[in-house]
Parts: structure tokens; C-alpha cells; sequence
């Protein structure tokens, strides 16, 4: 059995009527960068409060390490949270507070002072303790809140969306920078964000939550490629959506959309029977763009609204030739077809059935 | 605070130009609303303290009339009179009281207030505005009569079998400190309460979160953050009790009066105008003073919006 870090366990919280986790069970391995990836309002960070200890659950057990620890408060478990203001102490400066978890643990004076020497090295902000929090710059505050929380040694790191106040060349830099101090402290990440590209180029593992409730467990390339729900699946990656109406199911599943176009699809969702309102889910690059004579699953016909340049690749942005469902393609840049997409063109396109994901409407 | 005097600086060009001139024309503009006030203030407030300035520097004669001289004689008189030196220290020991009382009980009530919600926080509001809504005197009555030896409180002692005759608590010093105590804490409560609304209450957490206690996390974040509410909810508490009129005339005896009781004898009771206003603006100037120093000492409130 490997170790966990942190096991969560039917954990449930409301506040009066409102319901705002519902049976959260979750296994956290140690030393994983992981993420909970959700819209605002999802509770992912009333479960971080939950996993700190500054919230209790109404329902459940929190385990960290092995041992129960869901009627300890924040103050007595080995968490440490960054929190997405970052909340650096106003009246203290930069050495004050990092040493100040250090002092309510009451670690020795000595080691005190060179843990946070340690820390403003590993953060490279050497020679930055005397300055007070509003004298930092964004990203500066952001990672003397990171020393700060890491300076009691806590076996689990909480992150609240500690980069969306950051603009984005920084945000991109800081990323980077959290990935070096999770590999070279080893410690339990755990990382709220909405960000789901944040999610996805950072964690190991990452748990997509939706109105209190996980969705899917699982490392960003199982959650890409086999989402277990068409609400996963549009809010990890880019995805076209194609709504329709299975008119078969064997030998060959088929979404037939209001237009009247038959798709081979692959059925995602044991639910769905003949008749049943579905969606196609189809990421951008795994549509072509085709001549007519290819041999594919799936052909249609879309018209070109407007093309996007993004470098090496261009985005039609097209809609159905039969009714107005939008559809969007990538193409390279240096292609024959990228090169005659115009606004207006009438283009065929190519689709693979085992990546036409359907899944059933609620 | 930055952003606010930056904008002033802004708003004053350097150097005269016609640009100044313009600039100065439009800030008057936006000055016509406050004329009305502005003069009400001129003609009952500006002019009655420039009379009673030269007042203060003329001489009395000895039915009461003023000598149109210049003359510092008020002032040397009051500050070299042991009595009135004493009258001014008894109620700097007065303002001492009223402000280490109120300091601690006041924070007590804030503090309830800013960590209660809904319904629990709008009456403890209420509860602290009722008084204000009370007339001063009728309120300092109301004291006269709970501290009696007739009344409330020494009735139920007597009861209990603690004193035959009542103790006799009005006209005491703590009896003035506490008419003073509930004259001032309310608007204490209300400065350090909007101070405390100010305080992050993610600061909290953090504190709880790298594993301080309770009264760790009081001590150590939100009294410093709260500082500044008490320091200027404090001041207000020990330059009201200072200057304090009605409060120690109606629960104290005249070895409780305080500077200003004693101007306001020397100018009706003993038609000495010259030097009742001189101790009025004795007072004036121990407060500015008073004032000047604690905005020496009290150290710089840092911007809590980081």
C-alpha cells in the first residue's frame, strides 16, 4: 500500500440548506504536486480550508499521514496554506514573517534565523528581511508567502490560487519556480486553481471538481484523453461540441444531428440508448482537414468564418455547412490548406470516430 | 493614504502661471456649497475664539471690566499657580483613568461586535448608539440617581447587609471616571470598530494556519493591526475627559473640576474675562501639544491592503 499524504474520507459540508461538498473522497499520494481544478463556487476552496483545519467538515474524516486528524484545528496540523491574497503579515517585516510559524512552533532562536536566511536563498530574495510586505512586488509577496508557509516544515503544502494575482509573464515565471520548489523539497503539493492550464502543465495528479462533487480522478494525460463526462471533457482542453440524437447504437454507434448528419461516434456513457439526446466531443486536433476523396469515419462540410493566427498554427473558426453549429479546426501554418482557408471558403473535414466522444445530456 | 496625497499634490501645480490661476478658479468652484457653513463657522466659531484671544491678553479691573492692554499677566498667572498646576494635573490623572478604563472594556465590546454577525451585531450596534441618543445631563442625572446613597445600588448592598447608611459613591472621583467611562466609550467603540473591519480576516487564518493559538493570534496580529483604532479612539477619550464641563459638575465636588469648570467660574461667577479665556486657551494649547506628541510616538500604520 503506498503512503498517502492526505486521505479524505466521505468528507461533506454545508452551510444551513446549502450543500457545498457532497461526499468528497480523495487519496493523495506523498511527494504528488496535486491539483483540485474547478470553476469558482465548485468548493474547491472550502475543501482546501477543510484539509488546513479552518474549516470543519459537517460530515467525513480528514487522515493526514495516517492519522485522523479532522477534530484538530488549523493551528495543531502540519499544513500550511498559501493563500491566493497571500496575507504576508502588514506589520511585519519580510523576516518576521517567515520566522513567525517558526516561533509559534517554538523552534529554536538559532535555527530560526538560519532557516529563514535558508529560505530567502531558496526563494532568491537574499537580503530582502528588512523590507515590509508593501515595499514587495507582486511576485515578490507570492514567494515570501510560500517561504512563509514553508517554514514550519509542513508535510502537506495548501496553494489557493496563489497565482491569479500575478500578471501573466509572471504567473508563467512563478510556475515554473513552484515546480522547482516541489521537486527540490519533495514535500505534498496540493493546488486550487480554476486555471485548468495551470492544472495541466504543472500537476502529477489533479481531481476536477463541479458543483461540490469530484467528477474525475486522475493525471492530466488520462483526464485529456478519457474524460469520463462531456463536463470534463469541455473543461479540460479546447473542445468542439456537436449535439445530436443517437438513431443507433450497433453494429455501429451514430449521433445524428438536427441537420440530419450522421456520425460514427464512440459511446462514452453506458447510459445512452437509441434515441437518446447526446454530445459529440471533439478536440481541435483531432479533426483534418480532408479532400474529398480521403478515406475517413466521418466527413461534413463547414464554412470558414474567420481565421486565427497563432504562429504555428492557424484556428478556423467555422460553422456547419447544414445548420449553424460552430466548429473550430487547427491547421499548420506551413500547409497547402492553411494557405487557401480564407473567410468564406467551403472546406470538407475529417473525423476519426474514436474521437468523436459522445456523452449523454442531463 | 499615498494615492490621496498625490492626487492633492497634483491638483496644486508649482510655480505661478496663469495655469495657477485657472486651477485656483476651479477649486473654488467646487468651494460655493460650503459657504453657508463656512460662514455659520466664521461668525459663531472663528470670531467669538479671535475675542476671546485678545481677552486672554487684555486686563481685568475690578468690577469685571477689560483693559485693552497687551499683557501676558493671564497666562504667567495660571501657569505659575500651584492651585490651578494642580487643577490641570488632577485632571490629566482624570483623563489617565477614564482612557486605561475605557482602552480595555471598549476593545472587549468592539471586538464582540466585529466577530458577531447578522441580527447579534446590529444590536450590539444599537446598544451602543442608545445612550447617544440621550441627552448628556439627563444621562449624568440618570448617574446621580443609580449612585445615591438612597438609590438602586446602595439599596440592594443594604439589603444584602453590606452597609447600614449606603456608601456614599457620588460625588467621588470614580464616580466622575465612570460618567466619563460611559460618556466616551461609544465613541471609542465605534472608531476601533471601524479599525477592526478593516483587519483582513485572512491574516487570521494565516496566523491560526502556521500554528499560532488564540491568544497568539490576538497579540501578535490583530492588537497591532487594531492599534491604531486605540490610539485614536483612546486620544479621543483622554482629551474629552480632559476638557471634560458637565460630567464632573454633576457627579464630582469642586476638588474634581477641571480647567474648564474653573474658566467658566472665573467668566460668570467671577467676571474675570481675561483670565477665564486664558485658561480656555491654556487648554487649547495642552491639547495641541498633547496631540503633537502622539502623532510623534505613535508609529507609522502600514497600509493593510498589501
Amino acid at each position: 500500500m503506498p503512503n498517502f499524504s492526505l486521505e479524505l474520507q466521505n468528507i461533506g459540508k454545508r452551510y444551513g440548506e446549502v450543500v457545498a461538498l457532497a461526499d468528497i473522497n480523495l487519496q493523495v499520494k506523498e511527494g504528488d504536486f496535486f491539483f483540485l481544478l474547478g470553476p469558482s463556487g465548485c468548493g474547491k476552496t472550502t475543501l482546501l480550508k477543510i484539509i488546513s483545519g479552518l474549516e470543519a467538515p459537517t460530515r467525513g474524516r480528514v487522515i493526514i499521514n495516517g492519522k485522523n486528524e479532522t477534530e484538530l484545528h488549523a493551528n495543531k496540523r502540519n499544513t500550511a496554506t498559501v493563500f491566493q491574497e497571500w496575507a504576508l503579515f502588514p506589520h511585519m517585516n519580510v523576516y518576521d514573517n517567515i520566522a513567525f510559524g517558526m516561533k509559534m512552533h517554538k523552534f529554536p532562536a538559532q535555527k530560526i534565523k538560519t532557516k529563514v536566511a535558508e529560505l530567502l536563498e531558496l526563494i532568491h530574495m537574499g537580503g530582502y528581511h528588512k523590507r515590509m510586505a508593501y515595499e514587495l512586488s507582486g511576485g515578490q509577496q507570492q514567494r515570501v508567502a510560500i517561504a512563509r508557509s514553508l517554514a514550519i516544515e509542513p508535510d502537506i503544502l495548501l496553494l489557493d490560487e496563489p497565482l491569479s494575482n500575478l500578471d501573466l509573464s509572471l504567473r508563467q515565471n512563478m510556475r515554473i519556480e513552484l515546480i522547482r520548489l516541489h521537486e527540490q523539497i519533495g514535500k505534498t503539493f496540493i493546488y486550487v486553481t480554476h486555471d485548468q492550464t495551470e492544472a495541466m502543465t504543472m500537476g502529477d495528479n489533479l481531481v476536477v471538481m463541479q458543483k461540490g462533487k469530484i467528477e474525475q480522478v486522475g493525471s492530466p494525460k488520462e483526464i485529456y484523453k478519457n474524460p469520463v463526462n462531456d463536463y470534463v471533457a469541455t473543461f479540460i482542453g479546447e473542445t468542439n461540441e456537436i449535439p445530436g440524437t443517437i438513431s443507433e447504437l450497433s453494429p455501429e454507434p451514430i449521433l445524428e444531428t438536427p441537420s440530419g448528419i450522421k456520425l460514427k461516434v464512440d459511446i462514452r456513457d453506458n447510459s445512452l440508448k437509441k434515441g437518446s439526446k447526446a454530445v459529440a466531443i471533439v478536440r481541435p486536433e483531432h479533426t483534418k482537414v480532408i479532400k474529398s476523396d480521403d478515406a475517413i469515419d466521418n466527413r461534413f462540410d463547414v464554412i470558414v468564418d474567420n481565421v486565427a493566427y497563432f504562429g504555428p498554427s492557424l484556428r478556423l473558426f467555422c460553422h456547419s455547412a447544414n445548420d449553424n453549429t460552430p466548429f473550430f479546426v487547427d491547421v499548420f501554418t506551413e500547409t497547402e490548406m492553411a494557405i487557401t482557408a480564407v473567410a468564406g471558403s467551403r472546406i470538407k473535414v475529417g473525423l476519426e470516430k474514436q474521437y468523436a466522444l459522445c456523452y449523454g445530456i442531463n | 493614504m499615498r494615492s490621496a496625497t498625490e492626487s492633492i499634490k497634483m491638483s496644486y501645480p508649482e510655480g505661478f502661471s496663469m495655469g495657477t490661476i485657472t486651477s485656483f478658479k476651479k477649486n473654488y468652484k467646487y468651494l460655493l456649497p460650503a459657504i453657508p457653513m463656512l460662514l455659520f463657522l466664521i461668525i459663531f466659531f472663528v470670531y467669538p475664539s479671535v475675542i476671546m484671544v485678545k481677552y486672554s491678553f487684555n486686563k481685568s479691573l475690578l468690577y469685571g471690566e477689560i483693559e485693552n492692554t497687551f499683557t501676558f499677566e493671564n497666562y504667567i498667572n495660571f501657569f505659575t499657580d500651584p492651585f490651578y498646576l494642580k487643577v490641570v494635573w488632577r485632571s490629566f490623572v482624570l483623563g489617565f483613568w477614564v482612557t486605561a478604563i475605557t482602552i480595555p472594556f471598549g476593545y472587549v465590546l468592539a471586538y464582540a461586535m466585529w466577530t458577531s454577525k447578522g441580527l447579534k451585531r446590529k444590536l450590539l450596534y444599537f446598544c451602543i448608539l442608545l445612550p447617544l441618543f440621550t441627552n448628556l445631563v439627563i444621562r449624568l442625572y440618570g448617574w446621580r440617581i443609580l449612585l445615591s446613597p438612597m438609590g438602586p445600588i446602595n439599596g440592594i448592598l443594604k439589603n444584602l447587609g453590606f452597609t447600614d447608611s449606603g456608601f456614599s459613591m457620588i460625588y467621588t472621583k470614580p464616580a466622575v471616571v465612570i460618567g466619563l467611562v460611559s460618556e466616551c466609550a461609544p465613541y471609542y467603540v465605534l472608531i476601533l470598530f471601524s479599525v477592526l473591519t478593516l483587519v483582513n480576516p485572512r491574516y487570521i487564518d494565516a496566523a491560526y494556519d502556521l500554528g499560532a493559538g488564540k491568544i497568539k493570534t490576538f497579540f501578535q496580529i490583530i492588537w497591532p493591526l487594531s492599534l491604531p483604532g486605540v490610539v485614536s479612539g483612546g486620544m479621543l477619550t483622554f482629551i474629552w475627559s480632559f476638557g471634560a464641563f458637565a460630567t464632573p459638575t454633576i457627579l464630582g465636588k469642586p476638588i474634581h473640576w477641571t480647567p474648564a469648570i474653573h474658566a467658566e467660574r472665573q467668566i460668570l461667577s467671577i467676571r474675570d474675562w481675561p483670565f477665564g479665556t486664558a485658561i480656555g486657551m491654556s487648554l487649547v494649547v495642552i491639547v495641541l501639544v498633547i496631540l503633537f506628541i502622539q502623532s510623534r510616538l505613535t508609529p507609522k500604520v502600514h497600509s493593510q491592503r498589501t
